[in-house]
Formats: C-alpha cells, structure tokens, sequence
C-alpha cells in the first residue's frame, strides 16, 4: 500500500484512501458500516475521492476484503460511486471476500453494472493472484 | 403479527402546558430548599454560640429545633405529594418559617440594630433562586419576608429603642436584596419560558416522526397475506418489524387463474420511504403474476422492475430491492430474482441444501432483460423450504456475531420434522434470543410439501 492521501471515519466504519500506484488509488474499508444516512458522510467524500481520480486520471479500487458489515444504505451509496466513476469515465476495480456470505450476496448483485467497456469490475480477492 | 414496540423515545418530558411544567420544576426545586434548609440552620446554631449572650442560647436552640422540625416536616410533605398548582405554597412556607425565626431572633437580641437581620437576605436569595416561580411571586415573598422582620421588631417589646439609623440601613440592604432577586427570578422565567418553547418544538418533532414511523408500519404490516390455500404446500410465515421499519416484504400470491406465488423481499434501508416501494413492489407484483397465465418469475419482475425504477426515480430516491420471486408448480417451484439463499431441507436425504439467488436487484437498472435468471427447485413431500431475509442472518449479538446462514441451516435442519408453523416459531425465536436488538426486520416464510395439502397455516406473527 502507498502513502494514505485521505481518511474518513464514519461511525464504526473506516476508510482509508492511498496511492497504490501512479495509476491507481486505493480505498480500503474496514470495520463495520451501520449508519442509517451514510451518504451524508460517504457522498462528500466519495466526490472528493473521484474529483482527485478524474484530475489525475487514475483508477479507483475499493478494498472490502477487511470490511465486517455493509448495511444495504451504504450498498446505496457504493452504487452511486459505481454511477459516478463510470459517468466521469474513472474506471473502477471493487474487490471482496467471498468467504463472507453477506459480501457474496451484495456484490455479486452489483456485477449488473459490469459492462463490456471494462471500467467496472467487481471480482474476489483471491482472483487478484 | 408480533410487532416489537419502538424505542423512540427522546428525553424529553411530556408537558401540557407551561404552568404544569413550572410547578414540577418548583415542587422538585421546593424539596432541594427544605432540604437545604434543615441542614444549614441547626449550623449556624455554631455561630450563635460565638455571637449570643449565653443566657439567649436555650431560646435560640428552641427557635432551630422548632423551624428545623417544621421544614423537616415540609420536606416529607414534598416528598409524598404530586406537583400541582398549590405547589408554589412551599416556598412562601419556607419563607415564613425560616425568616420568621430570623426576625424573631433579631427581636430578643437588639432589634434593628442586631446583624442578625442579614440572614433575611439569604433567605430572600435561596427561595427565590432555587424556585422558578413567577416574578409576582418573587416580589411578594420578598415583601412578606421585609414586613416580617420589620412588623415583629416595631411591635414586640424591646429594651433598645428602634433606631431608624440601623432600620434605614437594614432596609436598603433587604430592599437591595429583594430586587436583584426578582430581576433574576424575572431573567429566569424568560429563559425558562425559551427553554420550554424549544422542549415543546422538539417534542412535536418527535410526534411527527413518530407517527411517520407509524404509517411506514402500518404500511408495511396491513399488506401481509392472509390465510391462503395451497395446493401441496403448508406455508407459514413471521414477520418482525424492526423499529424503524426495515422494508422486508414477502406475500403469498393465488393469481385470478388459480396459480400460485410466494415472494420476498427486502428494500434498501429504513422508513416510510421504503415502505412505500415495498407497497409498489407488493402491488405491481399482484398485478403482474395475474396478467398472464404461467410466467417465468424473471418476467414478472422484470416487468415489476420497470414500474419501480420509474417511481424510484419520480421519488427522487436511490433506493433498491432485493427480492425472490416464485411460482408453485406442483412439485417444483421455480424461482428467480437476486435474494438471499433458499434453503432447502430434504428429508430423505436428511440435509439441507443451499440454492443461491442469481441476477440483480430491482431498482438498481431501467431494464433487467439479460440480468435475471429462471431456477427450479424439485420439491419432495416432507421437503421444507425456507426464505428468510437479511434481518436474519445478520442478527447480531452482544459480542458483534452474527447469527449467520450456517446457524440458520443447522436450525432448519433441527426443526425440519416438526410442523411448518413450529419451524418458523423456533427459528424466529432462535434468533432474537441470539441478539439483544432487532436493527433490521425479521422475516422467516416455510414451505413444507404435503401430498395432499392445501392450507395456509400462518405463523406466529403472520396475523
């Protein structure tokens, strides 16, 4: 991992951003996402995030693997981000645990999104080789 | 249908009016200053032994002993009684009585010209500092408290002539006394009356989201099945709201040509919002499976998807949706939508099996075409099937574990051979005994095949 250029902590839920390479920044969550509104909190800096990413031209990967919990409003708020990244033309790499049922069941739901333009791909860690 | 009570509630009182809540504040406050009262005036009892003649230190214990009983009796009197209007008597009472014994001590010692007055002014300070009362009140306590101490010292004998020096003194400083305490009385039942005018905002507030909760309940609960006959299946189904409404939805459809659907379904996060997308989830599912004879499920909500996606986006929300979709078709059912697992126990194999959900959510694209796939899933007589949502497995304990799929399995396998309604009961009831708190809704639906049967059995909270 390289140096961390953002952090929002939001309730039990943390999410760390940081340059994994020239091309690419990093966002891992960790611990658990149970606010009621997290877009209140994520949109801001979620916008910031892809702001950066558009400036820069980098990608985006949003690391799950450590998450514990995602309620189904923060799943709302990932979608937006999906939105957003495929509107700016930011392309997006998600990856989760498929030992976690949960992030199976969300994730793999989400893999509508994945179009043949390769800018969305949602994929298991243990593809990442 | 079991509903747990809400835990809304902010802490904040529940008032009429402003009068019922000053005399709560006043008879709380009037025990805090008999209180008071009864532990400092035995104390300076220590100064009369410095200050007094001794010949005079009999009568002033006597004058402690008398008023210190009197509060201590006004004490047990607050104490065992309901605020009401006659609740402000205690202050004057106090007044009287501990003032009443300061101006006649001043009596026996050299009347106006005794330091002793000076413990009026204290009086006069905590009465009206400690009592919210209303500014007339302040101004008249502290009159009674000035004609007191001057009434008893014109007109019971004395040995020291009255000297008006020493009384025009004493009365600039009482006098003094009394009007900044009831300017801040007066300050204070302005800020009070503030105070009280934001208490009730938030209070109304709090009634407005209350009664939205409400709605999104009733909506939510008033649109569960009833009791259904199913051909070849016992079903049984609970449903525990959270409190604040979670959108789990499931219904149990008999189309106009005698076919037979079973749906669940849970809508991204909480509230009247998602209520009423699971009512037009409910509603255009009942249309949709009724408008042709023998859809694949994929098609249904498929055609359930373009209605809502249209709403969500009229709305001007980005809710979601998950959900299973299936027909009842003698032994098999056919299933489609991205939900959670079914799980299905089979009896003569004597183990569950774990059938995934493909596909998407509704809500989450304008056109599902290509994105939902038709499953089927051969059901035996005594096969049981279970569709659950989230509010299950993620249930979670005091030590942040959740209850899980695996958990869930093992009680479906546990519970299997007993009647469907029994397996539903125990495992709803496996489950909120795991978890100290329901963050989200719980919905448990059992499908048992039975040769021959055809009731819809609700579960315990079904109804």
């Amino acid at each position: 991992m390289g140096p961390v250029v953002d952090t929002l902590t939001s309730g039990a839920l943390v999410i760390e951003a940081s340059a994994a390479s020239p091309t690419t920044l990093r966002l891992d969550w960790t611990g658990r996402s149970t606010e009621q509104n997290p877009g209140d909190t994520l949109r801001p800096f979620f916008d910031a995030i892809l702001t950066m990413a558009s400036e820069t031209g980098c990608g985006l990967e949003l690391h799950f693997e450590e998450l514990e919990f995602l309620n189904s409003s923060t799943v709302t708020a990932v979608i937006q981000v999906i939105r957003k990244a495929r509107g700016q033309g930011t392309s997006l790499v998600i990856v989760f645990d498929q030992s976690r049922k949960w992030q199976v069941l969300s994730f793999d739901a989400l893999k509508s999104f994945q179009l043949p333009d390769g800018l969305l791909q949602i994929r298991p860690a243990q593809a990442e080789g | 249908m079991s509903i747990l009570s809400g835990q809304y509630s902010l802490p904040l009182p529940d008032v009429e009016d402003f009068d019922d809540y000053t005399q709560t504040i006043i008879h709380q406050w009037s025990k805090t200053l008999a209180a008071l009262g009864f532990a400092l005036i035995p104390f300076f009892f220590v100064l009369d032994v410095f200050m007094m003649p001794p010949d005079l230190l009999p009568r002033f214990a006597i004058y402690r002993l008398v008023t210190m009983a009197l509060v201590l009796g006004q004490y047990v009197v607050i104490k065992e009684t309901q605020p009401s209007r006659f609740s402000v008597w205690h202050g004057y009472f106090f007044s009287i009585v501990a003032g009443g014994m300061i101006a006649a001590m001043t009596t026996d010692l050299s009347g106006f010209n005794s330091t002793y007055y000076a413990g009026l002014n204290l009086v006069m300070i905590s009465t009206n500092t400690f009592l919210p009362w209303r500014t007339i009140h302040s101004a008249v306590n502290c009159l009674i408290l000035i004609g007191l101490y001057v009434g008893l010292n014109l007109f019971i004998p004395n040995e020291t002539p009255v000297s008006r020096v020493a009384l025009i003194n004493n009365l600039y400083f009482l006098i003094s006394t009394a009007i900044i305490s009831i300017a801040t009385n007066r300050v204070r039942e302005h800020l009070i009356r503030e105070e009280f005018g934001a208490r009730s905002g938030l209070q109304k507030a709090r009634d407005a989201l209350w009664g939205d909760m409400e709605v999104a309940k009733r909506i939510q609960t008033s649109l569960l099945p009833r009791v259904r006959q199913l051909p070849g299946f016992k079903v049984a189904a609970t449903m525990f709201p959270a409190a604040e409404v979670g959108g789990d939805y499931f219904d149990v459809i008999e189309s106009s040509r005698g076919e037979t659907w079973v749906s669940i379904g849970d809508v991204s996060g909480h509230g009247v919002e998602s209520g009423l997308i699971m009512m037009m989830t409910q509603t255009s599912l009942c249309t949709a499976v009724n408008n042709d004879a023998l859809q694949k499920p994929s098609k249904v909500l498929e055609l359930v998807n373009t209605v809502l996606t249209e709403n969500i986006f009229r709305l001007g929300t980005d809710r979601y949706m998950t959900i299973s979709a299936l027909a009842l078709r003698g032994d098999s059912l056919v299933f489609a939508g991205k939900h959670q697992d079914i799980l299905v126990y089979r009896r003569e194999e004597g183990r569950v099996e774990v059938v995934p959900t493909t596909g998407t959510w509704l809500g989450v694209l304008t056109d599902l075409r290509g994105h939902l796939f038709d499953g089927t899933i051969h059901v035996d007589d005594g096969d049981v099937v279970l569709l659950f949502t989230d509010g299950v497995t993620e249930a979670t304990n005091a030590a942040g574990q959740m209850f899980g799929e695996q958990q869930l399995e093992r009680a479906l396998f546990d519970y299997a051979n007993l009647e469907v309604d029994a397996i539903v009961h125990n495992i709803a009831r496996d489950v909120r005994s795991f978890t100290d708190h329901l963050d989200d809704d719980l919905t448990l639906i059992a499908l048992k095949r039975v040769a021959g049967a055809a009731t819809f059995v609700p579960g315990a909270g079904a109804t």
